[in-house]
């Protein structure tokens, strides 16, 4: 496609399906045309039809109405295929640069077979969906920063290949690419530095217990008081500052920020594995102390942006 | 774009073009055909995981081994089988090169052709049902290709496709103005089977074995069926042993006579193809349409050969049978040469009846002799024919007597010839028509006996009176007539076997007066019926509102509820719910509610701990299509509120 056309149609479709949480594939957005292989048949409908006229063969004559009678309603039936089709956006997780992106999509609808689905450059996923069903979409690799996949392709050629239903809903799908982490330990330690690491700290100081407020580190859960039946308390400690540290990227040294915010990504993975409580000082910004999947993805997705246009 | 060719695609693809290849077979020759099975096999192993693809010098060894045979195999049969066979060819050698979806579609395009050059060949009912089908067997790989669905499930969309395009097809077929041939397309038919202008004593036996359906007479009135005789052919130059047709009878100015329409019966004519001009009439038979010429010796004859099943309207007249001309008279007055036995019976019974008249009549009666008898398995005849039937063998049938009369007429210089044709019929009263079959062929003769004119002559009527007035089959009681006719007639004469064959026939008499012989006529018939006074503008408004009916319909068919499916999940147990008799309270689980349920309608207990159990399946864990089916259905089988005790 030509870059004018491109624009083109990226204009036309972004008045006619504008970016949604969630599409509803109908006659607004869905686009059909013969696939070659259509435009073939239709060449041999005519040769058919000439033999019957040729021959005033009525029975050569019907053979190449019913054809061309297949090839209409096969038009129908593409179209009916993928119309009726809900796609709902599923937010995805910060993924790491220069990996193939992977994008989730909810799929709603009744007996919508051999659908395809794809991104720009992306590689095709063929499907059917009957009822609710959660897909997994590729897209090619991008570099760190916000990444969005652009429009989804979903298209059909049931039942008969001769024509292709497709339309292109734009699910607004925004992905946050953080670099490759590279293992840094030594940056870990000069952050404990002046403070006791808080793997010691925590278990030397125990305090009592608390009611469990959901975010509270799995670790900290008492399990015992769980197993016999008395609820779910987390287990408190003498100093819960000192149990929280800081990741800075002024202590991170390297090549260049790239590097250093690799560096940071592995430290900030680390503790998130280690379900440390731990904040994130990027200078321009930080993100206070915290643990659990929600915080590591918020550090992740900061460290994607930094020094990005949003 | 990524692509993978099921294994199922390519077993029905080996098993579609089986089908396609199928009735081809008895005219491409053996070659193609164990080539075609030899590719089909490979593409099978293939397929199977046994064989990789055929090496290249294999692929070039085939192809060029299938051009030799066609180059030599070819010549002489015509344009038309050329194509077939090279059809053929390219069909099986492609299938041992299929790569990509795109190699399929080759296929499929290719198999739905052969298919449409098949029903040039055959018409009959049974075979367009076949072809029906392997034409939906190729689509069935286009679906199969396209469509990632259970088989089930695939042939259901086939069906509901197929069905969807059948209101097309009729309006296409029966609105759409018949255009006449763009070009001249070549003979399709090879041979068939059928009378031919030379007829030895013998010939007629294989028409005889022959159940093949040779014509269909719809007559205003009925005869008896002695009365049937359908001249197709006069029989006038005689070698001693065989009749020819007269080389004048070929030329133009006996071919075409002029006449004067009289009035008289119109009759119909289905004639089936025989790629000969002549047609099978009832003597005196006049052409309504501009396509027939009468000739001098009173048959009617099409302009073009008749290559398929074709309808001709005719009127009976009163026969004028007095007159003949010189030439012709001289032409079939010549003694039979090489017969001298016959000559001498002639002389001695010319000396017992001076008068032509009662000569003919005393020739004719001959026959009844008790020697003579009738079989459709005579023993074979040399070079003096007519000696030899008259005088050793006294065997024979409708052609033997008929030829023996004929020279026996002409040694007492009484002008005869033979007439070829079909002699009864049999009546279907259902469609209200004679069919006649290939072993109702007959031969008669003709003299000439003025002031009458040309008089028929039926010799076998003397020997087998049967066959003329019940018809060949009504002989099968006969144990001469059954030696030369095998089991197969005494299996045809069951009375279950009997109304089969009837049914089967009447049949085909609708297929053939409906689907193969509509055409512009019959178009503007149905045109007239439906729109009274019309013209060209009415009809293809007419054609355009239906067509736009169709449209609607079908897309009405095809609209698809956009409702999601948590929406069809919720509004379908909400609805049972209401068909329990019990509010569900705001914030209820349903859980919960179905406790309520079991205590107090317990008699729905059961059936709606299995929908609440299905309701939050659907609702929580998946959803597909089968279980909401499922969840509709119970839903449906609760007994209505109000039939439910408190």
């Amino acid at each position: 496609m030509s870059p004018w056309r491109k624009r083109w149609l990226a204009r036309f479709l972004a008045r006619r399906q504008p970016p949604a949480s969630r599409a509803l594939l109908s006659n607004a957005n869905i686009y059909i045309l013969p696939t070659p292989f259509g435009y073939a048949f239709l060449t041999l409908v005519l040769a058919v039809f000439l033999l019957g006229t040729n021959y005033q063969n009525n029975l050569v004559l019907l053979l190449a109405f019913f054809l061309v009678s297949l090839f209409t309603s096969s038009m129908y039936f593409t179209h009916r295929n993928l119309a009726g089709l809900r796609l709902n956006r599923i937010n995805s997780q910060p993924q790491v640069a220069g990996d193939e992106v992977r994008l989730e999509v909810q799929a709603e609808g009744l007996s919508h077979w051999a659908l395809e689905f794809h991104f720009e450059n992306g590689p095709l996923r063929r499907t059917d969906i009957d009822g609710l069903q959660r897909l997994v979409l590729l897209a090619s690799p991008g570099p760190r920063g916000r990444y969005r996949p652009g429009r989804l392709t979903v298209a059909c050629r049931y039942p008969l290949g001769l024509f292709r239903a497709w339309s292109y809903p734009d699910l607004d799908q925004v992905v946050h690419l953080y670099p490759k982490p590279e293992p840094w330990p030594r940056g870990h330690q000069s952050a404990g530095q002046g403070q006791q690491t808080a793997l010691h700290q925590g278990e030397d100081d125990w305090q009592g217990l608390k009611n469990y407020q959901p975010g509270d580190p799995l670790r900290r859960v008492a399990w015992k008081q769980l197993a016999q039946g008395r609820g779910m308390w987390s287990k408190e400690f003498a100093s819960p500052q000192s149990d929280s540290r800081w990741l800075r990227l002024a202590d991170i040294k390297g090549r260049d920020l790239e590097q250093r915010l690799a560096r940071l990504a592995w430290q900030v993975l680390d503790a998130n594995e280690k379900q440390l409580l731990y904040g994130l000082d990027l200078g321009a910004m930080d993100i206070a102390p915290g643990s659990g999947h929600s915080h590591c993805n918020r550090c992740l997705a900061a460290l994607a942006c930094l020094g990005k246009p949003a | 774009m990524r692509w993978y060719l099921p294994r199922r695609t390519l077993l029905l693809l080996i098993a579609s073009q089986l089908m396609a290849v199928l009735p081809t077979w008895n005219r491409v020759g053996w070659v193609l055909v164990v080539l075609n099975l030899f590719c089909l096999a490979w593409c099978s192993g293939i397929c199977l995981g046994r064989f990789g693809q055929p090496p290249r010098w294999l692929l070039v060894l085939l192809a060029l081994a299938g051009a030799v045979t066609l180059a030599f195999s070819l010549p002489g049969k015509g344009v038309y089988l050329a194509m077939v066979s090279l059809l053929v060819l390219g069909y099986s050698l492609k299938v041992l090169e299929i790569k990509a979806p795109r190699d399929l579609f080759a296929l499929v395009l290719f198999g739905l052709f052969l298919l449409a050059t098949n029903l040039v060949r055959y018409q009959s009912m049974a075979m367009a049902l076949y072809l029906l089908l392997a034409a939906l067997m190729q689509l069935a790989v286009l679906v199969s290709l396209h469509g990632g669905q259970p088989w089930r499930l695939q042939l259901k969309g086939l069906g509901r496709l197929s069905i969807a395009s059948l209101p097309f097809t009729l309006l296409l077929f029966l609105l759409l103005p018949r255009l006449s041939p763009l070009w001249q397309m070549p003979n399709a038919q090879s041979a068939t089977t059928g009378l031919s202008d030379v007829m030895s004593p013998g010939d007629f036996s294989s028409l005889a074995q022959s159940t093949e359906l040779a014509f269909r007479a719809v007559l205003p009135w009925h005869p008896a069926s002695s009365g049937l005789y359908w001249r197709a052919l006069t029989l006038e130059d005689f070698d001693g042993r065989s009749w020819r047709q007269a080389s004048f009878r070929q030329q133009a100015e006996d071919k075409s006579v002029p006449f004067t329409l009289s009035p008289g019966q119109d009759w119909t004519l289905m004639m089936s193809a025989t790629s000969k001009p002549w047609l099978p009439v009832l003597d005196g038979s006049q052409p309504l349409s501009s396509e027939l010429v009468l000739t001098a010796d009173r048959r009617l004859v099409t302009k073009t050969p008749i290559l398929k099943t074709r309808q001709f309207q005719l009127r009976l007249a009163e026969a004028k049978r007095g007159q003949a001309s010189k030439r012709e008279l001289a032409y079939n007055r010549r003694p039979p040469p090489d017969n001298p036995k016959t000559l001498a019976l002639a002389q001695q019974l010319r000396q017992q009846y001076p008068a032509d008249a009662a000569l003919a009549q005393a020739m004719n009666r001959y026959f009844a002799g008790s020697q003579f008898r009738y079989s459709l398995s005579p023993p074979p005849l040399g070079k003096a024919a007519v000696d030899q039937f008259l005088f050793e063998t006294h065997t024979g049938f409708c052609g033997h007597y008929a030829s023996a009369l004929a020279a026996l007429l002409r040694a007492a210089n009484i002008p005869a010839r033979i007439v070829a044709g079909y002699q009864g019929g049999q009546y279907l009263p259902e469609g209200d028509f004679y069919a006649l079959y290939q072993y109702d062929a007959h031969a008669w003769v003709e003299a000439w006996l003025p002031p009458q004119g040309w008089v028929r002559f039926d010799p076998t009527a003397q020997v087998a009176p049967s066959r003329v007035s019940g018809g060949l089959s009504a002989m099968a009681a006969n144990p001469a007539f059954s030696a030369g006719g095998g089991w197969l007639w005494q299996l045809k004469q069951q009375p279950t076997m009997k109304w089969l064959r009837y049914q089967a026939a009447l049949m085909d008499y609708r297929w053939n007066r409906w689907v193969l012989n509509y055409d512009s006529g019959r178009r503007q018939q149905l045109l007239g019926w439906l729109l009274g006074n019309h013209n060209g503008l009415s009809a293809a408004l007419l054609f355009g509102g239906l067509l736009l009916v169709l449209l609607v319909a079908l897309h009405w068919w095809t609209r698809r509820d956009l409702a999601p499916v948590q929406k069809a999940v919720s509004r379908c147990y909400l609805k049972g719910c209401a068909k329990t008799g019990l509010n569900r309270e705001p914030g209820e689980a349903p859980g919960d509610f179905a406790l309520r349920v079991a205590r107090l309608k317990p008699q729905l207990a059961e059936p709606w701990q299995q929908i609440t159990a299905l309701y939050q399946q659907l609702r929580y864990q998946q959803s597909d299509a089968g279980l909401l089916k499922e969840l509709k259905r119970r839903v449906r089988a609760l007994p209505r509120s109000a039939k439910i005790a408190p």
